[in-house]
């Protein structure tokens, strides 16, 4: 059965790749919340959320999301989501939450984000 | 002029049904009279809807079964959420401030709000013997010519 898979990644200077795919529902949104905080516990707090194998999220995922961004701002930190599918999107936009996060169109550009 | 399409799946109560109850739900979109532009968005407040019910309608882990009734003509859109659990009348829960939400940095409380941004009615029924009724309805939007 598909579900969620996630792949971290360490960069050179401390941002961490964080790569998810399938859907985040609530069925499967504690797996990403696991791994986000196995990251703050290492006092990783500079993270590029790569959403272009995301077919699907719900509420349950979107709220790891905010969490994520409390989370990596009050440690001085930052999330940047990258290339987020329109479906995924939508839910951002019916939230009204869009403009809260930092979206880039590839990890390119989100990298330059934490320079 | 043939009837509505009517199409029923009944899940335990467990998240790990959810993809299946959406992956019903796009198949009946697809086979509607007049398929929806944007059919994800009623995926999503069902799969809210079912959640509500797993989260507060049964006790964690207990056994329970929920069903979800699709009903659909050329005019409009008709889930049915049953279940026998505790009751839970998301018509209860009052809108969330979004983005004070989001500063604070809370993770639940979105899903009943999204429910209420895609479907044009949600109503909830309980009557004591009976099972718990959550009824969303869609219109479907009237093809342009």
């Amino acid at each position: 059965m598909p579900s969620l898979d996630i792949l971290t990644q360490e960069t050179s200077n401390g941002v961490v790749l964080v790569e998810i795919g399938g859907f985040l529902d609530a069925h499967t949104f504690e797996n990403l919340e696991a791994t986000l905080d196995a990251l703050y516990q290492q006092g990783k707090f500079k993270i590029v959320m790569g959403l272009t194998q995301l077919n699907y999220i719900s509420s349950a995922g979107v709220g790891v999301l905010v969490a994520a961004l409390g989370t990596v701002q009050a440690h001085q930190g930052k999330i940047v989501l990258v290339d987020p599918a329109p479906n995924v999107l939508e839910i951002f936009d019916l939230l009204g939450i869009t403009h809260m996060f930092t979206i880039a169109k590839d990890h390119a550009q989100a990298l330059r984000a934490f320079a | 002029m043939s009837g509505p399409i009517v199409r029923e799946i009944r899940i335990p109560n467990d998240t790990k049904f959810l993809a299946d109850v959406r992956a019903f739900l796009q198949t009946f979109l697809q086979d509607i009279p007049r398929p929806f532009k944007e059919p994800m968005s009623v995926v999503l407040a069902v799969d809210e809807a079912v959640t509500n019910v797993i989260e507060h309608g049964y006790d964690n882990g207990h056994d329970g079964d929920i069903r979800v009734e699709c009903r659909g003509d050329a005019e409009q859109i008709e889930v049915l959420v049953e279940d026998w659990g505790r009751t839970f009348d998301p018509n209860a829960i009052p809108d969330p401030d979004i983005q004070e939400h989001v500063r604070q940095g809370r993770r639940k409380g979105l899903g009943i709000y999204l429910m209420r941004q895609i479907m044009d009615e949600i109503n909830y029924e309980f009557r004591p013997g009976e099972p718990n009724r959550l009824r969303l309805v869609k219109k479907v939007p009237a093809a342009k010519h």
